[in-house]
Order: C-alpha cells, then structure tokens, then sequence
C-alpha cells in the first residue's frame, strides 16, 4: 500500500466516531471503512475537502506515503 | 420505455422468452431421446418413421402430444448433426436466457454476464468444430462449410463483446470504488 489514509488517527485526535464523522461528510459508513482501509482506487476533492473540514486538518494531516518494498 | 434494465422491453420479453427456451429444451429432450434409442437399436416405430421424399430418405422422429414432427436426413452424419444442433440450440437458447435476465436486473457489467457471454462464446466454437468435425469424417463426400462458419463468427463476436464488458466491468469497479 503506497497511500495511507489517517483516518483513525485523526478521528481519536478530534475524539470523534466514524458514524459521526461518515454523517459529517455525507457518506455512508461502508465507504468511510473503504477510506479507512486503503481499498479506494480515488478519492473526490469534495470528499478530501469535506473530510479536511470535518476533522479540521490539513490534507496532509490525512495522506501520508510509504513506499513499497 | 428502456430496452435494458428494469419494467424495460427485455425485463418483460424475458417470460415469453423463459416459455419458448423451456418449451424448446423439453422438446429437444425428447427427440434427443428417441434419436439416442434410434441410433442403438435401429428400430422404427410409430415415434420414429422413414420417408421417401423425392430422392431424399427423410427420418421423422415424434413430438409429443401433438402432430409435429422432426425431420431429418436419415444417415448417420444427417441423425447425429440434427442431435448436435438440438443440443446447441438449447445451449444457446439458455445462456441467452442467462443473459437477459441479469440485463433485465440492470446488472450490465457483472461477472457472471462476462462468465456467461465467454460460456456462451466459448460455446458456438466448439459447436462449430463439432459440426465441422462430424461434416468431414463421417460421410467426407458431402461438406457445407456454411453453418459452422455463422456459428464460428458468432462466437468471436461474442468473444468480443465479452471483452467490452470486462473493460466495462473494470471502469464500474473503479468508479464504484471512487469515494
């Protein structure tokens, strides 16, 4: 996995639920899980803008690259 | 009105279509029946009768509950291409049906229509080579190329509309997993 979405990070900093967070940006908690899990193949600006300002962070607070070996 | 999807033209032309493909295959069960009983004791009966028709030796084998009969040329490559096409009517017939059904779901790029449309492909080659197969070991005299070569192009074209589902398949995939 090349793209690694913080998430779960963000959400115990902000100390909010997934349900919570899934309602806030309008979408369904099966796809937050997808987000979560890296199993999304693209991610909309609108989703990014709206999680951005849920959990009031920075893009880069959420993404975050490693390398494969 | 649509023609894919659901309350479209093939969601409803899908139970006459059910009707015929079990009607046909019914059928097709039975005079594969008699030709199989036929082709081991070589007896005719009242089900299976032989005509002369001008200088054509015609073999008609029964329907059931009804008047109609099938005809075919009675010789060995005659009996068992009439065999193999029965077979492979209903063969198509049913993955036809398998088809319209899952497109009458509105379910247009799916696995099982890829499973299906390869199967079905996949299906009219080999009926071709059989039939070829049979039309030149059996009696090598007389060949016609016709049918097993519309059977041979249906099954590439269906090999290729297979191909765009996939690639259709891979985009839903994709977008279904765009968040």
């Amino acid at each position: 996995m090349a793209i690694i979405f913080n998430i779960d990070v963000m959400l115990a900093r902000r100390k909010m639920q997934s349900q919570e967070l899934a309602e806030k940006i309008g979408i369904t908690q099966a796809n937050l899980s997808i987000l979560k899990t890296g199993k999304a193949k693209a991610l909309k600006i609108t989703t990014l803008q709206a999680l951005c300002e849920a959990l009031e962070c920075q893009p880069a607070d959420l993404l975050e690259y490693r390398k494969d070996n | 009105m649509r023609i894919i999807g659901k309350n479209s033209i093939l969601y409803w032309s899908k139970y006459p279509f059910l009707v015929c493909t079990i009607g046909f295959m019914a059928s097709s069960a039975w005079i594969c029946g008699l030709i199989v009983l036929q082709l081991i004791t070589g007896k005719f009966h009242s089900l299976v009768t032989v005509e002369n028709i001008n200088e054509y030796k015609i073999i008609q084998f029964k329907y059931p509950f009804s008047q109609m009969v099938f005809t075919a040329e009675n010789s060995t490559e005659g009996i068992l291409l009439a065999f193999w096409g029965l077979i492979s009517v209903s063969f198509v017939l049913l993955y036809s049906l398998r088809i319209i059904r899952q497109f009458a779901n509105d379910h247009i790029f799916s696995s099982k229509v890829v499973t299906d449309f390869k199967t079905l492909s996949m299906g009219f080659i080999i009926f071709a080579s059989v039939i070829l197969f049979i039309d030149l070991t059996v009696e090598r005299s007389n060949y016609d190329f016709t049918l097993p070569l519309w059977y041979m192009l249906a099954g590439f074209v269906l090999l290729f509309i297979k191909e765009i589902v996939d690639q259709g398949k891979i985009l839903q995939d994709q977008t279904d997993l765009t968040i």
